[in-house]
Formats: C-alpha cells, structure tokens, sequence
C-alpha cells in the first residue's frame, strides 16, 4: 500500500471499473463534445499558465481512455493516471456548473480513484488518516478518553469567562448534536470552547458525542466508498442513538458534503436527524436575534468570504455565510467570481493532508484564490472550512497577501456581545 | 433498383430504423443501468430542478454563455440551423408529402438557403477552433473531425444540389447518402447528445438542485 | 367520276388536315407550368412539361391524369379535353388552398396545385423507376432545372 502500487491487478482493475461504471458516467464519456468550455473554469488550468493538460475535458478523456484499455494498463500508466487524479483535481465541481451537459468531472476523478485504490495506489498520509479514522473513530487517532478530557478541560476554560457554559456530552434528545474535525481536538482546541459559547449565548439544547465526533471524512477522496461508509455510519449511530433533530458541523467543508449529501446514499436511507452546517445555525441565530455581534471590532478591516467549495457550490449554503458577515463587517468586499461560481482554493480533494510534491501543486494551484484575494484588498478573509484555512494560510505566505484568514467562531469570540449577567462575576452561580 | 430507390426506399427505411431503434435502445439502456446504479436519481428526482437545468441551457441562460458569447452564439446559431434546415425544408416537405401525405410548415427557400450556408460556416467556425485552440484540440480525437464532416457533408451536397452545381444526379444521390449516414451515426457517437443532453442536464440539475444550488 | 373521286380525295384530305390542326391544338408538345396567378412567389423555375411525349411515346391515357371527380369517380370525357376548355388546365381546380369545387355537385379538390402537381408527376415517375422502367425525374433539380431555365 502507499504510494507505490504493488503489482498491477488487471483483473481487479477491470471489476472495479465494471462495478463503478454507472449509467451516468457512461454516459458522460460517451457525449463530451470535446468542446473545450470547461478549460478556463478550473483553477488548475489557470494556475499552470493555462496548460491544456490541465483542462477538465482532458482528464476525464484520460480515465475513458484507461477504462477502454483496461487489459494493456500498466504500472507506469497508473503512475502518470495517478498524477492526474490526485495531483490535478481537487473535484470541487466547478467545471459542471459551466460544462453545456452538466458533465460532473469530479465523479469521474472520483471513480478514477477508486481505481487506483483497487491497486492499492493513495497517497499515504490519505490511506493513513482512513486506517486510523476505522481503527480508533477518528482520523487523527485520539482515543475517548483524550477526547473526554479535551472536552473538559475546554469546558473549563470557558467558564473561567461564562460560568455558566458547559459542554454537555452525550445528553440524550438534545434539539442538536455537535460534530467537528478531529484537528480540533488535536491542534485547535479552542475551535470548540468558541462553538460552545456561541451554542451557550444563544441558549442552544445541545450536546457532544464521545462516539462519531469526527465528522470528517478522506475516505469519500480517496474513491473508497465502503471505508467511507463506514465512517458516515459512525456519526449517523451517535446522532441517532442521542435522539437528536439536528446534526450541525463544525465549520468544514467535506464534512457537511459527506454526512448531508453523499452519506445517506453510501447508507442507502435518509438519517433521522438533519444536517445543518455551522454557518446556516450562526445565520439563524443571528437573524433571531439569539446572538449579537459586535460590528465595531472589524471596523478597521477590510474582509472578503472565502465560499468553500463544499459549502457553497455542493452544500448550497453560500447565502447564510454572507448574511453572517453583514452583522460582522462594514467593510466586506466579494471575490469576483463568488458564492456557487467561486474557485476552489486548491485546498480541497484531500490535497491538504497530502504532503510531498502534491503541496507543491497545491501551492500553485492556489495562485488563482490568491489573486482574487488580493484584487479586494481585504486583511480578513473568512472561511468556514478547515482546508481553506489551511490552504489560505499557505496561500498568505506564499504569495504574500498580508492577510488573516478567520473562521467564524474565531471573529465570534471577539465580536461577540456577551450580556453582563453572564459574565464571570466573585461569586459563581449554578446552572442546571 | 437504381441508386436512387436503394437510397430512397431500403437505405431510408435502414437509416430510420437505426436512427430511432439505436436511440431507443439508448434510452433503455440507461434506464436499465441507472435504476440498478444511479439510485440517487431517483431518490431525490425532482421535476422542478430537471426543468430549470434544461431551460437555462437551451436558452443561453447561464455564466458560460455570458463568459463565452461567441462560442455560445455560433453554438446557437449551428445547432437552430442543424435542426430546423432539414425539417422545415421545402423539399423534404413534398417528399414528406409524397410518402406519406403528411405536410406541416415550410421556410422560404431563400431563408433556408442561408440557413444552410450559416450551418457549413458555423461547423467550419468549431473545426477550425480545434485546429487552433489548444485547449480544444488537446481533447480532441479523429473522431471528432469525422463526425464534423459527416454533421456537415448533407448540408454541403444539400446546398450543390439546390444550386444544381455539378453534377445534379450524383450530387443528390450523395446529399441522401450523407443524411442517412448521420443518422446512422447519432446513436453510437457523441452526436447523440441531441438526446442525451437531456437526461445529462436533467440529472446534473438534480444533484446540484437537491443541495439547492443552481448547475448554470 | 374522277372529278367526284378527286373531290372526295380533297375533301378526305381537308377534314383530316383540319382534325390535325384541331388535334395539334388540343394537344401541344410542351407546356409551361407557370400558373403565375397561383404561384405568385415562386423560389424554383417553372416545370416545362413534355405533354406530347406522355401520350404519345408513354401511351398514357388522358383520363389517367385529366379528372374531375364526383362521387370520387372520374367523370371526365376525353371528348371534352380541349385546350381552353373550362377545367383543363390543373389549376382551374387546384389552387393555393385545397377544398375549391369547379361545379357545386363535383368533389371539393384534396390538394393544393403544388401538391396536384408533385403527386400526379412523382408518383407515377416513381412507380415506374421501380418497375425499371423508362421514367421522368424523381429529384427536384430534375424538372425543376436551374440552368435550363436561367437560358430561357
């Protein structure tokens, strides 16, 4: 396994193709025109100074091609295959909002991909996270008890400032349950102890699982459906189990993909609960007036949104993160294209955690965002996602944009208007 | 049988009977395969997202046609002139009328005469824009020049004969040959995609539309 | 006696000569299909159509193409078939709209002069093609020639 295929299967390379062959995908290779629109709408494309091999008519035709010869596939083919599906697409759809059929390249790259797995070829740092997300229920491998003492500690915290936040875990028939990325828990901990005061401010019935907390999921990049499966049916069990109505991610954006929109066909039925991501319950709680924000604190910044892919364009919640930022910035300026029509930032498609020469295409791939970062003139770029994040940063240093990506929560916690009865006073008060 | 009965009469009935048969099968065929592996079609089927994607493509409805207005208004003008040249002909309509006694609405002659030259320039507008974009002709395979000449070979025989250049017996013999030949074609190549687009934009609409985001 | 069977001869002859007069009349080689008050746009040149050669070398009958129908019989007599006489001409019935009738007992007309014409001359054209038989045109350009009719 990792990045070197074995021995090359034909057999199994040829059952797979058979069994990921659907009527769509068929089709699809069957009708492109080869009409070249879908060039200049992948920020692949344009970064590498529109090099046609970068096009996504032409990365589709090469997985056509393979599947065609199948029998005369080789080891050095599925390399060369391998640069492209992983090294060239970060399968963010953009190209099918502008192809004149609607052809979704990105399925394809992704039925390429399992492919590949078929011949045990994934990026290593990929197949590593997924071993370690089946073995332990989350992909950085952190064990319950690390997970529980997070949580407290995290909790802690908090009250230090809001006595009277907590962080309820596993509370049975709470309206939602809380999900995030296991980089949370792991690198970024007070991502959560900032949910959980917004969730405390804004008088949520909520709750967090010591199971299926991580509702990331690489499998779904790696093309590996039934490892993808199996990590979907952890956060659906736990959501189910707690009788929640809601599931809300934390704010990332594959997460939200995987769990609303491809999990319950993995799974074959829809969940009992409903998925919301963190940027529409912010937008709601906003609206209601359950939160308020302080609009002052950003009122020397200049912001810009940064529409993760799977958020905005494939989680169709591109209009509640600018209704955020409306309570949140007097200046914000849009990225031109924006909202369903924005490029990806080279940060999706499992591309972060895929290290080597893959960040430096990452990096470059970037260029795009970069320029239409810099075209605001924004200092803040907000983004809901943590590959965006990370990307974003990368992208900040990289091509030198000066500026500080946020997530929401992180504007929150210093823009947030926190009623002085809540606030930490000599005495603490009990709350239920 | 003169070439000219074999044209009409077996070679027609040929060139129908694949053209519809082949489309037909297609269409089965997809039905077959997506009801055992595309299930999410028709879970989340909805007409109201299958119409708004095929609308806002067969009218230029959408952000490629206003980043790509040449290419979208030649694209236009190409495929109006493909379909409705040959259907709305006058001369097809008194053969129409002749087999079948069937007659509905005709152009002018004149009309459909330019209609005819706009077809070739256009068809000619893609060859050459895969010959000279290399984005375009990176993707592109013999078979996509050969089914070019073979979209454009009846309206260029179609418009000799009109104009009775050359030989006005072989020319027409060939003009007959060449239509049934593209429809012969249509089902097994890319040019199905008269049809298929359909069905492509219908559930591409879909899976956009059931995350309420719009594919155009 | 001779000057009576010379008289005879002559007057023989003089009939004959007026009936081939009359016939000649009745009957010419070639006729333009204009129709000019019927076809008032017309995108194509007009059909000269070999009138003489469809009796004479075909040996088709007058009625198979002159009709008029009543009670979808055909009750033309071939007596009557005259040049100038009413109703000879095709578009005396068949006009730019179908439906016209030449007598109130007669059948209202099926076809528009365009269509009358395509009919009656393709189908027959056709017909015998498939028997491998001598035939006129079957294509538009053949008796629709351009070239021809831009020299007249």
């Amino acid at each position: 396994m990792g990045d070197k295929a074995a021995n090359f299967n034909p057999d199994v390379f040829k059952k797979t193709a058979e069994e990921k062959s659907n009527a769509r995908l068929k089709m699809w290779l069957e009708i492109c025109a080869h009409c070249g629109l879908c060039a200049d709408t992948c920020h692949f494309y344009l970064a590498n100074e529109r090099d046609p091999k970068m096009m996504p008519a032409y990365k589709a035709k090469k997985v056509l091609e393979t599947i065609n010869k199948k029998n005369k596939f080789d080891e050095d083919r599925l390399d060369d295959f391998y640069e492209t599906i992983y090294g060239e697409c970060t399968m963010c759809r953009r190209c099918t909002m502008f192809c004149p059929f609607g052809i979704d390249v990105a399925s394809i790259i992704s039925m390429a991909r399992s492919l590949s797995a078929s011949q045990g070829k994934v990026p290593k740092e990929l197949l590593k996270a997924v071993e370690g997300h089946l073995e332990s229920g989350n992909q950085m491998s952190i064990t319950e008890e690390e997970w529980v003492d997070t949580l407290e500690w995290m909790e802690e915290e908090l009250q230090e400032e809001l006595p009277g936040a907590t962080i309820p875990i596993d509370k049975k028939g709470a309206d939602f349950l809380y999900v995030v990325n296991a980089r949370e828990p792991k690198f970024y901990p007070m991502d959560i102890s900032q949910a959980a005061m917004v969730f405390y401010l804004a008088g949520a019935d909520w709750t967090m699982s010591r199971k299926g907390w991580d509702v990331t999921n690489l499998a779904m990049f790696m093309g590996d459906i039934a490892g993808a499966t199996k990590i979907a049916k952890m956060v659906r069990d736990a959501a189910e189990e707690l009788e929640v109505k809601r599931v809300v991610v934390t704010e990332c954006g594959h997460a939200l993909r995987s769990l609303q929109f491809e999990s319950p066909i993995w799974l074959g039925r829809d969940h009992q609960f409903e998925v919301v991501h963190s940027v529409s319950l912010f937008a709601e709680y906003l609206r209601e007036g359950r939160i308020k924000l302080d609009k002052s604190v950003f009122a020397n910044e200049r912001c810009t949104y940064q529409d993760p892919c799977n958020v905005s364009r494939n989680g169709g919640c591109a209009q509640d993160g600018r209704e955020i930022v409306k309570y949140l910035c007097e200046d914000f300026v849009e990225m031109e294209p924006h909202g369903e029509y924005n490029y990806c930032c080279g940060g999706g498609g499992g591309f972060i955690p895929m290290a080597g020469a893959f960040k430096e295409r990452r990096l470059k791939s970037g260029k795009v965002k970069a320029e239409q970062i810099k075209a605001t003139g924004a200092t803040i770029c907000i983004t809901p996602c943590h590959n965006c994040y990370d990307q974003l940063r990368d992208l900040s240093k990289e091509y030198e944009l000066g500026i500080k990506v946020l997530s929401f929560k992180e504007m929150f916690e210093e823009a947030l208007i926190i009623p002085e009865e809540l606030k930490a006073k000599e005495d603490d008060e009990d709350e239920e | 049988m003169s070439l000219y009965e074999l044209l009409r009469g077996p070679l027609l009935w040929v060139a129908f009977g694949v053209f519809f048969g082949g489309m037909a099968l297609r269409v089965v065929l997809f039905f077959q395969l997506s009801m055992q592996k595309d299930k999410p079609i028709y879970r989340f089927f909805s007409w109201k997202w299958l119409w708004l994607s095929i609308f806002h493509w067969v009218i230029p409805l959408n952000e490629t046609a206003k980043k790509n207005p040449v290419v979208t208004l030649v694209g236009f003008v190409f495929h109006i002139c493909l379909i409705v040249t040959p259907l709305f002909l006058v001369a097809h309509g008194v053969l129409w009328y002749e087999s079948w006694e069937i007659s509905w609405w005709s152009l002018p002659e004149s009309v459909t005469d330019y209609m005819t030259l706009i077809a070739i320039g256009s068809g000619l507008f893609f060859g050459i824009r895969r010959m000279v974009s290399p984005h375009v002709r990176i993707v592109t395979t013999a078979a996509d020049y050969l089914l070019l000449v073979v979209t454009l070979a009846p309206f260029v025989t179609g418009y000799l004969a009109y104009h009775q250049y050359f030989d006005y017996q072989t020319i027409i013999l060939l003009h007959m040959f060449f239509g049934e030949l593209m429809l012969v074609v249509i089902p097994f190549t890319k040019l199905s995609h008269f049809l298929m687009f359909f069905f492509s934009r219908a559930v591409t609409g879909m899976e956009f539309g059931r995350r309420n985001a719009p594919s155009w | 006696m001779r000057r009576g069977r010379f008289l005879v001869l002559m007057m023989i002859l003089g009939i004959a000569t007026f009936l081939c007069t009359v016939n000649l009349d009745a009957q010419p080689d070639d006729i333009l299909l204009d129709d000019s008050e019927v076809f008032t746009s017309r995108s194509r040149p007009a059909v000269e159509f070999p009138h003489l050669r469809h009796f004479d070398d075909a040996g088709i009958e007058c009625s198979e193409c002159h009709h008029r129908f009543k009670d979808g019989e055909n009750i033309v007599d071939e007596g009557e078939l005259e040049e100038g006489s009413a109703g000879i001409k095709c578009s005396s019935c068949h006009k730019s709209e179908a439906g016209f009738r030449l007598e109130p007992d007669l059948d209202p007309t099926k076809r528009t002069l365009q269509q009358a014409y395509h009919r009656m001359c393709m189908s027959c054209h056709r017909q015998l093609k498939k028997e491998n038989k001598t035939a006129g045109s079957v294509t538009c350009g053949g008796c629709h020639p351009k070239k021809k009719a831009d020299q007249a």
